[in-house]
């Protein structure tokens, strides 16, 4: 029997070709691999200790010693910035990963188990949505007191309902699939058929939602910095260093301490979007149908 | 026929919904299926004889189903009284369910391998290559030519009848000893259809199941069946064997089905006599025979008191209130 030979890609292979293909979610991976690589090689791309005090050297515009001026104390802007790229970037992935972790657990329970554990834990979704979010970071913030941990811990413990819901839907759909029901009858255990059977199938719509998480994350952080209950001073985040621009002279008069902070928040948060654009409609399976 | 019981079926009572709303899917239904025996459940759509089986498998959605009462006993378990755990280990390994849509019951993003594999790896703790030859030699016994390369494609690179036969692979994986089909031929082109019976035919003999084949196609029943349950409006109203449901049909329903197929010996021309009017509305029985409205023998009788069942002859029963009527008519029933 004659037989030509047809592969078939991967899912994520699919994907991935169809993501090469929007062109402004391909442009912002590219300034977000450069600004991840300024901010991880930091060292490499300045001279300057970031928490280096030079009181000889205070309040400095721009200029070929420093490129983006010093602040206050002296310290290198632009070496700031960088050094405080790492944390705020740590903080958005490691504060979106653990929203969801959380998000995905309680989705499954819910949405899988049903009944009361459902009751349950849409109950407590409820609760932690039905508060501002911004408060309940405010006070767990007042007790817990400024720090790395602490941020991840409050943004992290704070913004998994939506991901929750979205997973408890994906799930309460997937449930009723007839693939699913013929696994059970195959006397799969649970814990398999959720993550072998069900879990791959939530991960498309699950990716673009990561990535606003990371995105929201940054931006929480920052708000937190701002307001002086996330990372502390000295070390440097884009948040904290923007807390320079309450000064009124220094907004006005000063703005190199504040802009590249700024800038870098404002660029990093939308190529991260853009990204999570182009990554939903690579997973959209309604598209993915329609392609040869 | 000695042969030792392996499913026993009583007063099975299935429902949906509650309160105005609730509708009995399966009502009061009793069978029993020895070891090696093929069992068919007949009956149109929404009969209940998917719902029957599904109960037993514990499959049924709740909410909204509930099994209201009713014990289904293989191997001296209870199955709709032991603990989920206890089931899961069950299903799968001794008993197996084959379903009607292979397109949507195998998963789409798993290879047709792996969804083998798996299920050797939980019930015979098989794993990496023995698990795998097995799967081969599973693939191989269901007639997927090339199992050896098949094994990793995933289910929709396969044709509907080679799905059908994965599934079937799946089913009988573990060496199940009881193996429910649920219209695995219904989707499938009728020459698809003859290759998959022939297949579970000759699969029964090697491996020993037995068999409760649904079905709402009488011609394929008679292909594969020893013994025949008709499901009407969620209770049974006939049940014998082959030959004496075939030859001697005692419940009008059963009779109508019958004449409604067509027959090579028919003239040209003849028309098919069908049973006039249409299925009850589950959620609103008539309180007699659910048949009594399209039945040309119904009484007042009929229309306001369950039929009890009632033997006709060795090993066949038929719930009808009329059978001495059926009988002095010599089945020859009056449809128009």
């Amino acid at each position: 029997m004659a037989m030509t030979e047809v592969t078939i890609d991967s899912p994520a292979k699919v994907a991935w070709r169809r993501f090469r293909q929007h062109r402004i979610a391909m442009v912002a991976l590219a300034v977000l691999g450069v600004i991840v690589i300024l901010c991880a090689f930091a060292p490499f791309f300045s001279g300057y200790d970031p928490l280096g005090l030079n009181m000889a050297a205070i309040r400095q515009p721009p200029s070929a010693d420093h490129w983006l001026g010093t602040d206050t104390l002296g310290r290198d802007i632009w070496t700031r910035t960088l050094y405080g790229g790492r944390v705020s970037l740590v903080i958005g992935l490691a504060a979106a990963f653990l929203s969801t972790i959380i998000g995905i657990v309680l989705g499954v329970i819910s949405g899988y188990f049903g009944k009361w554990a459902d009751m349950v834990v849409m109950r407590i979704t409820d609760v932690v949505m039905a508060f501002p979010p911004i408060i309940i970071m405010l006070t767990v913030a007042a007790f817990t007191g400024p720090g790395l941990v602490n941020v991840i811990f409050i943004i992290g413990g704070l913004r998994w309902p939506p991901t929750a819901r979205l997973v408890r839907g994906q799930i309460l759909q997937l449930r009723d699939q007839d693939f699913v029901t013929a696994a059970r009858t195959l006397g799969l255990t649970n814990a398999i058929i959720i993550t072998r059977h069900m879990l791959p199938h939530v991960v498309a719509p699950l990716v673009a939602n990561i990535t606003f998480a990371v995105s929201l994350a940054i931006l929480t952080e920052a708000g937190l910095s701002f307001l002086g209950l996330g990372v502390p001073l000295p070390t440097p985040t884009w948040g904290n260093m923007m807390e320079a621009a309450r000064d009124l002279r220094i907004m006005r008069e000063e703005p190199w301490m504040w802009i590249p902070p700024a800038i870098f928040t404002l660029t990093t948060v939308l190529c991260i979007n853009f990204v999570g654009d182009g990554l939903r409609d690579a997973f959209d399976p309604q598209q993915l149908i329609g392609e040869k | 026929m000695a042969a030792q019981l392996l499913l026993s079926v009583d007063g099975l009572t299935t429902s949906f919904g509650r309160g105005p709303d609730k509708v009995r899917a399966v009502a009061d239904m009793s069978f029993d299926l020895a070891e090696g025996e093929v069992l068919a459940i007949v009956g149109e759509s929404g009969s209940g004889k998917s719902v029957t089986m599904r109960s037993i498998m514990g499959i049924i959605p709740m909410p909204p189903g509930v099994i209201e009462s009713g014990t289904a006993f293989f191997d001296g378990a209870d199955l709709l009284a032991i603990d989920e755990e206890n089931l899961r280990r069950l299903r799968g390994k001794d008993i197996a369910m084959v379903f009607q849509d292979a397109m949507t019951s195998l998963n789409p993003v798993l290879t047709v391998g792996r969804q083998i594999t798996e299920v050797l790896e939980e019930h015979l703790g098989m794993t990496g290559k023995a698990a795998r030859d097995r799967a081969i030699s599973l693939l191989d016994e269901v007639g997927i030519p090339d199992a050896a390369h098949r094994i990793d494609e995933y289910p929709h690179q396969f044709s509907g009848g080679m799905r059908q036969r994965a599934m079937i692979a799946l089913a009988i994986a573990c060496g199940p000893r009881l193996l429910i089909a649920d219209e695995p031929t219904t989707a499938l082109d009728v020459t698809i259809q003859a290759q998959i019976i022939d297949l579970v035919v000759g699969l029964q003999t090697s491996h020993d199941m037995g068999i409760v084949w649904i079905s709402h196609d009488l011609g394929v029943v008679a292909r594969i069946a020893q013994k025949v349950i008709v499901m009407y409006a969620g209770r049974v109203v006939e049940r014998a064997t082959v030959e004496d449901l075939f030859d001697a049909p005692a419940h009008p329903y059963t009779i109508g089905l019958l004449a409604s197929l067509p027959r090579l010996d028919q003239e040209p021309g003849e028309h098919l006599d069908s049973i006039p009017g249409q299925p009850p509305n589950a959620s609103s029985l008539p309180p007699g025979c659910a048949f009594a409205p399209r039945c040309p023998l119904a009484t007042e009788t009929c229309r306001v008191e369950v039929p009890p069942v009632i033997t006709v002859g060795d090993g066949h029963h038929a719930a009808c209130h009329r059978l001495d009527e059926v009988r002095r008519r010599e089945g020859r029933l009056p449809w128009t």
